[in-house]
C-alpha cells in the first residue's frame, strides 16, 4: 500500500481533534499547552504533506516559521505557568476560576 | 528576490522598522542604566511612536509594495496604522504613573507594547498568509505578556495564562485553515487564492470557515465572546485599554482584508454568517453589560457590543461597499479615542496596588474630581452614542450603511441595542455624579491628565469636526476597493 496524501491529511485532522480535545478536556496546565503544540504540529502536518504534492517550497517554510512561533508561545506559556505555580501550588485549571463576573 | 528589492523593500517598511528598532533600545539600553525609575525608556518609546507616525503619513501620498508583494503599503493599511500608533502612544502615557503605582517594571512593558504594535501593523498590510500569521503571532503574544504583566497579581497571571491557552487555540485553528487553503490552492497570496477560488472543493469552504472562527476569536465576537470579560478583567487596566482598542482594530483589518481579497467568491455566505453573529454580539454583550457591578468588566461586555455594531458595516459592505467599509474603519477609529479614554480615566484613578475598578470606586468623582468626572463623563455618552460625540457619528455612518445595503432588520436591532447599552453606561454617571464619596482618590497626575486631556478633546472635537478623519477614511476604502477591481 502505498502512502498518498489523503493518509497524511487524515492523520493530520485525527492530531488536531486529539489536540483540540486535550485543550477542552484536560485538567492540566502543562498538558493542555502540550494539546496546543499537538493542534500547531497536525497543521505543520498538513503544510508539508501539501507541500510535497504540489511540489511547491512554500509549505516547508512556511513549517520552519509556524515552529518558529510555536516555540516562542510555549516559552510564554511555561513562564506563566511558573507564575501559576507560585501562587496556588497547583497547576490545575481548576484553580483559575478567580475571573468571574 | 534579488538584494536590491530585498533594500528597497526594507526601506518602505520604515513605520514598522522603527517601532522594532525602538523596542530593542529600549530593553538595550534598560540593561545598561541603573535605578529604578528609567523615564528615559518612557521618552525613547514616545520618540520611536512619533517617528513611525510620522513615516506612515508618507504612505498617503505613495501606495506601494514590499517584499514581492506580501506587503501591500496602501492607504488602508496606513488607517490602520494611525489608529494603532494613536492607541499605543496614548496607552503608554497612561502606562507611566499606572506603572509607578502598581510598582511593575516598566521596561519590557514599553518594548512589549512597541512590538505588539508593530506586529499589528504587520497585520493591517499583510496580503499573504505568512506575513499575516507572523504578524498575527506577533501581535497575539506581546499582549499575552502585556495581560499577565503583573505578576505578583493572581488575577493578572490568570488572565495571561487564560488569553494564551485561548489564543493559541485559535492561532492553531488558523494556521490549520491556512494549511488547507494553501493545500487546495497552491499559494499563500490572497489575490492568487481569489483567483483559483472553487466553490465546489470543500477544501476551500473547511479553510475558509477556520480561518473565520479564527478572527471571530479574536474581534470577540459571539459565539467566541467568553474570553473576554475574563481577560479584560484580569489583565492590568493601562494593558486593556490598549487590547481593546489595537487587538480589535488590527483583527477587523485583517478580517476584511482576507475575506474581501481572497474570498470574495463566497461573500454571500459569509455576509449571511456576519449577519447572525453580528445580531448575537450586539444582544449578548449588551445583556451581559446590564448586571455587571465591575466598571472594568462592563466595559469588556460593552466592547463586546461594540464588536457587533461594527460587524453591522462589514455585512453593509455586502451591498454598500464604498459606505460599509468606510464607516468600519471610521468606527474603530473612534473607538480608539473613547474606549481608551474610559480605560484612562480608571487608570488614572486607580490607587497605589488597587485599581479603581467597581461603581463604588467612582462614586463621589463630580465632588472631589470635578474634571475627571467631566472626563468620564464625556467618554461614557460617546460610547453611548449621544451627540454631539463622536460616538454618535460612528454609530450614525455604521446604521446608515445598514440602511443603504437594506439590511433593515439588523439596523433596528442594532438601534434598540444601542438604547439598551444607555442605561449602564449612564449608570456609572450616576455613582461618579450624583453620589457619596467612598473610597480616596488619588492626586493630580500632569502627565496622565495629558493624555486625558487629548482623548477628551479628540472625543468632542472630532465628533463635531468628523470630515478630516471620515475623508481619510474614504480615501483609504477608496485604494483598497480600487486594488480590488485592479486584478
Amino acid at each position: 500500500m502505498t502512502v498518498t496524501i489523503e493518509h497524511y491529511l487524515v492523520l493530520s485532522a485525527i492530531l488536531f481533534i486529539i489536540g483540540a480535545y486535550g485543550v477542552i478536556v484536560r485538567k492540566n496546565l502543562i498538558i493542555v499547552l502540550m494539546s496546543l503544540e499537538l493542534m500547531l504540529n497536525a497543521s505543520n502536518l498538513a503544510f508539508v504533506a501539501f507541500s510535497n504534492v504540489l511540489g511547491d517550497l512554500t509549505g516547508h517554510i512556511f513549517v520552519i516559521m509556524s515552529i518558529t512561533v510555536a516555540a516562542a508561545e510555549v516559552a510564554v506559556g511555561l513562564a506563566f505557568v511558573v507564575t501559576i505555580y507560585t501562587h496556588h501550588e497547583t497547576l490545575n485549571i481548576d484553580v483559575l476560576r478567580m475571573l468571574k463576573g | 528576490m534579488d538584494s536590491i528589492e530585498a533594500l528597497r523593500s526594507t526601506l518602505l517598511i520604515g513605520p514598522e522598522l522603527a517601532l522594532i528598532l525602538t523596542g530593542l533600545i529600549v530593553m538595550v539600553i534598560d540593561a545598561l542604566i541603573k535605578g529604578k525609575a528609567k523615564t528615559e525608556l518612557f521618552w525613547i518609546a514616545l520618540l520611536g511612536l512619533a517617528v513611525s507616525f510620522v513615516l506612515n503619513l508618507e504612505r498617503f501620498h505613495q501606495v506601494s509594495s514590499a517584499f514581492a508583494g506580501a506587503l501591500s503599503l496602501d492607504e488602508f493599511a496606513a488607517y490602520f496604522n494611525i489608529i494603532f500608533i494613536v492607541g499605543a502612544f496614548l496607552a503608554i502615557v497612561l502606562s507611566k504613573d499606572y506603572i509607578a503605582k502598581m510598582d511593575l517594571r516598566a521596561n519590557e512593558y514599553y518594548a512589549l507594547l512597541l512590538f505588539s504594535t508593530s506586529g499589528m501593523m504587520i497585520l493591517s498590510s499583510a496580503k499573504e498568509f505568512m506575513s499575516l500569521f507572523l504578524g498575527f503571532e506577533i501581535m497575539s503574544i506581546s499582549v499575552y505578556i502585556l495581560s499577565g504583566f503583573n505578576r505578583r497579581s493572581t488575577r493578572s497571571s490568570e488572565a495571561g495564562i487564560k488569553y494564551l491557552v485561548l489564543g493559541g487555540f485559535a492561532s492553531a485553528i488558523l494556521l490549520y485553515g491556512i494549511a488547507l487553503i494553501y493545500g487546495a490552492s497552491g499559494t499563500i497570496f490572497l489575490d492568487e487564492i481569489a483567483k483559483r477560488f472553487d466553490i465546489n472543493n470543500p477544501l476551500y469552504l473547511a479553510g475558509t470557515a477556520l480561518i473565520l472562527v479564527a478572527f471571530i476569536f479574536k474581534i470577540g465576537a459571539f459565539p467566541l465572546h467568553q474570553w473576554v470579560p475574563d481577560i479584560y478583567e484580569g489583565a492590568p487596566m493601562a494593558v486593556t485599554g490598549f487590547m481593546s482598542v489595537g487587538v480589535k482594530a488590527a483583527a477587523f483589518a485583517i478580517l476584511l482584508r482576507v475575506l474581501f481579497e481572497g474570498f470574495s467568491q463566497l461573500e454571500t455566505s459569509w455576509t449571511q454568517v456576519l449577519w447572525i453573529v453580528s445580531v448575537f454580539t450586539m444582544t449578548i454583550g449588551n445583556l451581559a453589560a446590564l448586571t455587571q457591578i465591575s466598571i472594568k468588566r462592563m466595559l469588556a461586555y460593552s466592547s463586546i457590543a461594540h464588536a457587533g455594531y461594527i460587524l453591522v458595516g462589514v455585512v453593509a459592505a455586502y451591498g454598500e461597499k464604498k459606505l460599509g467599509l468606510s464607516s468600519v474603519l471610521y468606527y474603530l477609529f473612534s473607538y480608539t479615542f473613547m474606549n481608551l479614554g474610559a480605560f484612562g480615566v480608571l487608570t488614572y484613578l486607580s490607587m497605589k496596588g488597587r485599581e479603581c475598578e467597581t461603581l463604588d470606586d467612582i462614586s463621589g468623582l463630580w465632588v472631589k474630581k470635578p474634571l475627571t468626572a467631566v472626563a468620564l463623563g464625556i467618554f461614557m455618552l460617546s460610547l453611548a452614542g449621544v451627540p454631539p460625540t463622536i460616538g454618535f457619528f460612528a454609530k450614525y455612518r455604521v446604521f446608515l450603511s445598514g440602511v443603504r445595503a437594506e439590511f433593515y432588520w439588523l439596523v433596528v436591532i442594532g438601534i434598540l441595542n444601542s438604547v439598551l447599552s444607555a442605561y449602564y453606561y449612564l449608570r456609572v454617571l450616576v455613582y461618579a455624579y450624583m453620589r457619596e464619596e467612598k473610597v480616596e482618590f488619588p492626586s493630580f497626575k500632569p502627565i496622565s491628565a495629558v493624555a486625558l486631556t487629548i482623548l477628551t478633546i479628540g472625543t468632542i472635537i472630532l465628533g463635531i469636526f468628523p470630515f478630516y478623519s471620515w475623508d481619510l477614511a474614504l480615501k483609504a476604502v477608496d485604494s483598497f476597493l480600487l486594488a480590488l477591481q485592479a486584478r
